[in-house]
């Protein structure tokens, strides 16, 4: 007993000094628990790091209205979301966008030629709209418009999918039009094609 | 704080009270068995604000996400309560510091204080209950069965009260203390193993430091564990702690295991040093020491139910990559321990000697694991492998007790394992297992053939299949949102039982079992 006596006190003890250590805070943490350590992306869950706050606040409003519905969302981000003010939602965006993002690299290289050529001129033929137009010529987004350049194949596909299922969004954004016309074949050299943009 | 809890118990009224009031005696009433690991916490989704899927494909397997919570020692929040009882505003203030040399000057997570204090704390305390039917094709318990049938018995076992959750933003814990009584050989059938008739005692533990950190191109997630059983704080369900199946028969023999497969659980003490890098790599080492005689009674362990006690710290180690793409995770892995084990002098107690023996068994167990797990739109299929190679030098038992035949064995120990846990909720589990214990033929440890007169190995091998019902997978029950269940259907085939197949199908067993939590 003196034995787990002392390990509790030593326990105790990095507890006192753990805040002075972090740079995680709990709420911080709250989200990288899910997006990975360093908001990079995990998994399913889409990196944070970098992205444009304005979007990061929208999205947040939006799984807090229910309006942004895909499975995954709904399963998620509903429930992470529904206890956390508006002001504190704000703040976490402004925090996340201010870590430097890193390129997932996780497409197929042998499509980044395609994918590139339709992000930049869409295909005006098939009413495939150029990305570039409102997400910026390296991807970067701006406002409410995300940065798509390096997010994860896997992510992208699936959204750019999704919204082609008739999923939801936020209010007012044009996605589910725009990827309507995207067939497969596009979809997959888009997603393709992000991952790799730095 | 209790004044809160009691206004929650109030609203949800008198169906929570009839359900409690009836796991209470429906358990109470039945006699209670030993302690299978079987843990899904209702108070960690309360402090997550998540259902049960998030974290368990099918409770207590984890998914990508349970495993991070895990690792991030029980302490991630969101839900609709606090998380912590205590104030965090210094650990903010520290934060900005740093933060502020990172260069996020203007991109701090501002929480008001206010606002940190308008959330309630509820204790995060959880209950769970296993109840279950055993029939074996042959006769389950020999004579005297006593309070038992020969076949077909019905026994809750375990009942669990934890504490799982965070407390501090930094500090966590999972404690488990289990109410395990009746098995063939307990107090309760009269002809005990337990000399000193413990009924509550503790059970799995991790308490857990973690934190995180940056360094160049590194991000790393780092920590502390102190716990109590070799594994419990292991973050795949490859390992033996964790691994399936995650409730099983009480009554029924099993196959043989390493020492690392729960030799030692809850009869020895460990603090680790454990680090994830880059969420890809995974990291650890812990040593274990014995917990003393008295100690473990006081703790509700019988000490003789462990071959004897760790004349060294017994180092535990542990690494893992897990690379991870979408929906796809896979892990590959090695873990492994060693245990300079001397044996108890007298485990009948008669001359009611607590020693041990000077010289000492020495086991080294190394281990290798894999694991791929996919999540689909409303499904997990997971695969998991693993293999504990046990090398044993039996100074004590051959030389000193004559228990065994030869100076050294080995033994081994593979289990092959796919499940498919399907729905969202109204969740169907599908699991089957492929289990191989194989090892050195040993008159004195494991007998002779009584046809051949060879020296019998402990060879076992066999399948488990088993089918399970689990409500709630990703929403919540009305009325009380933290209650979930497991109904197992489980039914275990032997070719080989103890080194000989004669008989070996007696042994098959059928274990329908009903697990709440809440």
């Amino acid at each position: 007993m003196k034995r787990i006596g002392l390990k509790t006190a030593l326990l105790a003890m990095l507890a006192c000094i753990g805040p002075a250590m972090a740079w995680d805070g709990a709420s911080v943490r709250n989200c990288t628990w899910c997006h990975g350590t360093s908001a990079q992306g995990y998994t399913v869950a889409p990196r944070l790091a970098g992205q444009r706050p304005a979007y990061l606040e929208s999205q947040m409003r939006s799984f807090r209205d229910h309006t942004r519905d895909n499975p995954f969302s709904k399963q998620y981000m509903w429930g992470a979301v529904a206890a956390l003010d508006p002001r504190a939602a704000r703040d976490l965006a402004a925090y996340f966008a201010a870590i430097p993002p890193k390129p997932a690299n996780d497409g197929d290289a042998n499509l980044m030629a395609k994918g590139k050529a339709i992000y930049m001129d869409g295909i005006p033929e098939a009413n495939i709209a150029s990305c570039y137009a409102c997400h910026g010529p390296n991807a970067e987004g701006v406002g409410e418009i995300p940065r798509v350049g390096g997010l994860a194949y896997f992510y992208v596909k699936a959204r750019l999918e999704q919204w082609g299922q008739g999923y939801h969004s936020g209010i007012g954004t044009p996605m589910p039009i725009v990827a309507r016309s995207l067939g497969p074949n596009e979809i997959e050299a888009l997603a393709s094609y992000l991952s790799f943009v730095r | 704080m209790w004044g809160y809890c009691y206004s929650v118990i109030a609203r949800n009224g008198r169906w929570l009270f009839a359900t409690l009031a009836l796991a209470a005696l429906s358990t109470a009433a039945l006699m209670v068995g030993s302690t299978m690991p079987a843990q899904a916490l209702p108070s960690f989704a309360r402090q997550t604000g998540q259902p049960c899927g998030t974290c368990h494909t099918d409770f207590p397997a984890l998914t990508p996400y349970g495993r991070r919570f895990k690792l991030l020692g029980y302490t991630a929040g969101g839900g609709e309560f606090k998380t912590t009882p205590f104030s965090s505003e210094s650990g903010r203030a520290a934060r900005a510091e740093l933060d502020k040399l990172r260069g996020y000057v203007k991109a701090l997570p501002q929480e008001s204080q206010a606002e940190a204090d308008r959330k309630e704390w509820v204790p995060p305390i959880s209950f769970m209950a296993v109840e279950g039917f055993t029939r074996t094709q042959g006769p389950t318990i020999p004579d005297p069965t006593e309070p038992f049938k020969t076949n077909d018995n019905l026994v809750a076992s375990p009942v669990s009260v934890f504490w799982g959750g965070a407390i501090t933003d930094h500090v966590g814990a999972f404690a488990q203390y289990t109410y395990a009584g009746a098995t063939p050989l307990s107090s309760f059938s009269g002809t005990p193993a337990d000399q000193f008739i413990h009924s509550w005692g503790w059970d799995n533990t991790d308490v857990r430091y973690a934190n995180t950190a940056s360094a160049g191109p590194f991000d790393f997630v780092f920590g502390v564990t102190a716990n109590n059983n070799p594994s419990v704080q292991d973050l795949w369900n490859t390992t033996p702690a964790w691994g399936f199946p995650y409730a099983s028969s009480t009554l029924a023999a099993g196959p043989p295991g390493t020492m690392l497969e729960g030799a030692f659980a809850a009869h020895v003490g460990g603090v680790g040093l454990y680090t994830m890098v880059n969420d890809l790599l995974y990291l650890e080492i812990t040593g274990y020491k014995s917990i003393g005689f008295h100690a473990l009674n006081a703790l509700g362990a019988n000490p003789f139910d462990t071959p004897g006690q760790l004349g060294n710290v017994a180092p535990y180690w542990r690494a893992a990559i897990e690379p991870h793409w979408g929906r796809h995770s896979l892990m590959v892995g090695t873990f492994g321990m060693m245990f300079d084990v001397h044996p108890w002098l007298d485990t009948t107690f008669a001359s009611g000697s607590t020693a041990v023996l000077p010289v000492s068994d020495k086991f080294t167990d190394l281990g290798f694991d894999a694991q791929y797990q996919y999540q689909g739109d409303n499904y997990w299929l997971t695969f998991r492998g693993s293999y504990i190679r046990e090398f044993q030098r039996l100074d004590a038992s051959f030389a000193a007790l004559g228990a065994a035949s030869n100076p050294a064995n080995q033994l081994n120990s593979m289990k092959l394992q796919a499940s498919l846990a399907m729905g969202a909720d109204n969740r169907i589990v599908l699991t089957g297992q492929y289990f191989n214990v194989w090892g050195t033929s040993d008159a004195n440890l494991f007998g002779t053939d009584p046809l051949t007169g060879t020296a019998l190995t402990p060879d076992t091998n066999g399948w488990t299949a088993e089918i399970a019902y689990i409500p709630f997978g990703t929403s919540k029950m009305i009325g009380w949102p933290w209650f979930n269940a497991r109904i197992g259907l489980q039914y275990t085939y032997y070719n080989k039982f103890n080194g000989t197949t004669v008989g070996a199908h007696d042994n098959n067993t059928l274990f329908l079992h009903a697990w709440v939590a809440m």
